[in-house]
């Protein structure tokens, strides 16, 4: 978005005169040219805040090699924002990265990235420089250091050499390479080459980064810096990426949605909090009184309740009955001090989509 | 309380992302970056074509030089003494030893054709398959360029290489033919020199360095490259030495340096020395050996793209 003058900046005295402050011309003066032109209620006239804009759209996107069906009509949109794509091997991940990237076309259907369509060979170009990749294997120029390196393919994104060199150091910085970038990679950990690749496919500050198992062959350290990274990419600096992971914790920690595909299909997808929400499950409650006075009540309700070996008591009840239990426990003359709602975990998302027949698109 | 040292803090990019129109450029630029860092290489493999330049450019002054002894020698009124007679028989026999600058671009060529193409060999041959082997492809092939980018990016690094040990020499002789002829003799007389130069050094340049890149391509590593690439050569031009002595002449144009060198007498316009191929066939094998190339690298190169 276009940078709109004195954006940010709070004002030397936000409660001075009417004189001081700025008038609705100035508002508008300042504002970006897709607004509307000031007129009466202008003020009105700024777009209401809605969805944001989807920054992939799959539409019906489909993949055969030869008898093979790679992928078999995917259909979505995903919103801005950090977002899990889940598969075991052979689920068709790469495939969608590879057409995503434009590198393969697709049989059937069609995929729009920040408008572009990766098939047609004159958006391709113009889409890979809204896109960066980090692949999954092993893959650094040879004989060449960090800076040398982020440098050469910052020069091949469109950037100027002096851009280029700045931008090098300071993706490097970001990454942590800052000490090592001059360094030969044959003295790079594993660790050190995952956060190179990142800083590649950061270079030229794209708007979506295609993410294809970051943490692979990385050590408790190594992965809980580059988890951060993620995170802070996903969530501080606003960056949507699609991030590829058989490693379900690494999902659950850096991402809002998550996509499973499985046998070439979408298998689910949401946000991970309705994924992992359910119908029916169990909660904990910590009770202040007569712990059988409240067994009581939920048996006579038909309710199933054991307690937790903790003190506590789990109760199972439907998602939407939680006031239920606050009647109970006054009818039972207990205080309920806290309650937890157990959710399920994404694995137990990820084993259920996978042992679902059809997709779900 | 423990100092935080570093701060890692993420930069917005605020430059533009411009269009090149040369796309290429950018792989160029680094791979020559990474090549002239081999600096032991370059003064191993550069440092016969330079002696052989200077040997060269050397014996093309002294021809001009005694030119302009036999000029001198004559005087204003021609040989015309005994004294001058003698002299301008003894000139001329140097002369005719020294023959002309074209017969010396030509001697040129054929002698430094070896060390140009393991020069090539060694900077060009590992510039797809060591890509390849370190999965630098990805990341090149999720940029904004095309495999054509990709490809005329490592080609032209081959071709600098290429043009440094074969067109370079035969300017460099071409100057000191220049500059030492008599009254810019050389320019005024023999001035085609210089674009048949220019011609010849662009074929030869295009021919081998589409040959390594075709090793290159194939190879898994940069050492079966070089090995690839001269085995094609030798190999090649055993055979068509054998079939083109026994069989029929016609042959010989299998050979890759067969059909070079044809080309280099066509092109300097130069009656051939041994063996005749004819020039026409010599065109048809060079241009099937660049098709067969190029297909092939256009092949590995989408495999390349398309399988990590």
């Amino acid at each position: 978005m276009p940078k709109v003058e004195g954006e940010g900046e709070p004002r030397a005295d936000s409660s001075g005169s009417a004189a001081e402050l700025a008038s609705e011309a100035e508002i508008h003066a300042a504002a970006p040219a897709y607004l509307p032109p000031p007129g009466p209620g202008a003020i009105l006239a700024f777009p209401p805040l809605s969805e944001p804009a989807p920054v992939l759209i799959l539409e019906g996107l489909e993949k055969r090699y030869g008898s093979l069906h790679a992928l078999r009509g995917l259909t979505l949109a995903l919103p801005p924002g950090p977002t899990g794509l889940l598969g075991p091997n052979g689920a068709g991940k790469s495939t969608l990265i590879k057409l995503l990237l434009g590198q393969l076309e697709p049989s059937a259907g069609r995929a729009r990235i920040a408008g572009f369509d990766p098939a047609v060979p004159a958006e391709r170009l113009a889409l890979r420089r809204r896109i960066g990749y980090m692949p999954e294997s092993d893959c650094l120029i040879p004989r060449m250091n960090a800076v040398e390196i982020v440098t050469a393919l910052g020069r091949l994104t469109g950037m100027n050499v002096r851009d280029a060199i700045t931008r090098a150091h300071e993706v490097l910085d970001y990454v942590g390479l800052e000490e090592a970038r001059y360094r030969g990679l044959d003295e790079y950990s594993t660790g050190m080459k995952q956060r190179l690749k990142l800083a590649q496919a950061l270079v030229h500050d794209p708007e979506l980064l295609l993410l294809d198992e970051p943490t692979n062959g990385l050590d408790p350290k190594g992965r809980k810096h580059m988890l951060e990274l993620v995170h802070d990419l996903g969530h501080n600096q606003g960056k949507s990426l699609l991030l590829c992971s058989h490693l379900l914790p690494d999902v659950e920690r850096t991402c809002e949605r998550v996509i499973v595909i499985h046998k070439g299909t979408i298998r689910s997808q949401g946000t991970i909090h309705e994924l992992t929400r359910r119908e029916e499950s169990w909660v904990k409650l910590e009770i202040d009184g007569d712990v059988t006075a409240l067994q009581r009540e939920l048996t006579a309700e038909g309710l199933t309740h054991e307690p937790d070996g903790e003190g506590r008591l789990r109760v199972r009840i439907a998602s939407a009955d939680g006031d239920r239990l606050f009647q109970l426990a006054a009818r039972a003359g207990v205080a309920l001090s806290e309650l937890v709602l157990e959710r399920s975990s994404l694995e137990d998302v990820f084993v259920e989509a996978l042992a679902a027949g059809g997709g779900t698109q | 309380m423990k100092a935080e040292a570093h701060l890692e803090v993420y930069r917005r990019f605020q430059g533009r992302l411009e269009e090149h129109r040369w796309r290429a450029w950018p792989i160029l630029d680094a791979g020559l970056r990474v090549a002239l860092k081999q600096r032991k290489a370059l003064l191993f493999l550069f440092a016969p074509i330079v002696i052989a330049t200077i040997v060269f450019s050397v014996v093309v002054y002294a021809k001009f030089v005694v030119d302009g002894l036999e000029s001198d020698a004559l005087g204003p009124e021609g040989a015309t003494s005994l004294e001058g007679m003698a002299m301008q028989a003894v000139i001329q026999a140097q002369i005719g030893r020294l023959l002309e600058v074209v017969t010396w671009m030509i001697e040129f060529v054929k002698a430094m054709g070896f060390a140009a193409t393991l020069l090539v060999a060694w900077f060009a041959s590992g510039l797809l398959c060591e890509d390849k082997k370190a999965g630098a492809h990805q990341l090149y092939f999720a940029r904004p360029i095309t495999r054509l980018d990709y490809f005329l990016g490592k080609f032209a690094i081959g071709s600098f290489f290429s043009l440094c040990a074969m067109l370079a020499p035969l300017l460099v002789i071409s100057t000191v033919a220049a500059l030492s002829s008599p009254e810019w003799s050389f320019l005024k007389q023999e001035w085609d020199l210089i674009p048949r130069a220019i011609f010849y050094a662009l074929v030869w340049t295009t021919t081998i360095v589409s040959l390594v890149l075709l090793a290159s391509s194939l190879a898994p590593r940069r050492s079966f490259a070089m090995i690839g690439v001269f085995a094609v050569v030798l190999l090649s031009e055993a055979a068509s030495g054998l079939l083109g002595n026994f069989i029929d002449p016609a042959f010989l144009v299998l050979g890759i340096v067969n059909d070079l060198n044809a080309l280099c007498y066509h092109i300097f316009d130069k009656p051939v020395a041994g063996p005749p191929v004819p020039v026409g066939l010599a065109w048809t094998g060079v241009a099937v050996t660049l098709g067969l190339s190029w297909f092939v690298i256009a092949l590995r190169l989408r495999r390349m793209e398309v399988v990590a």
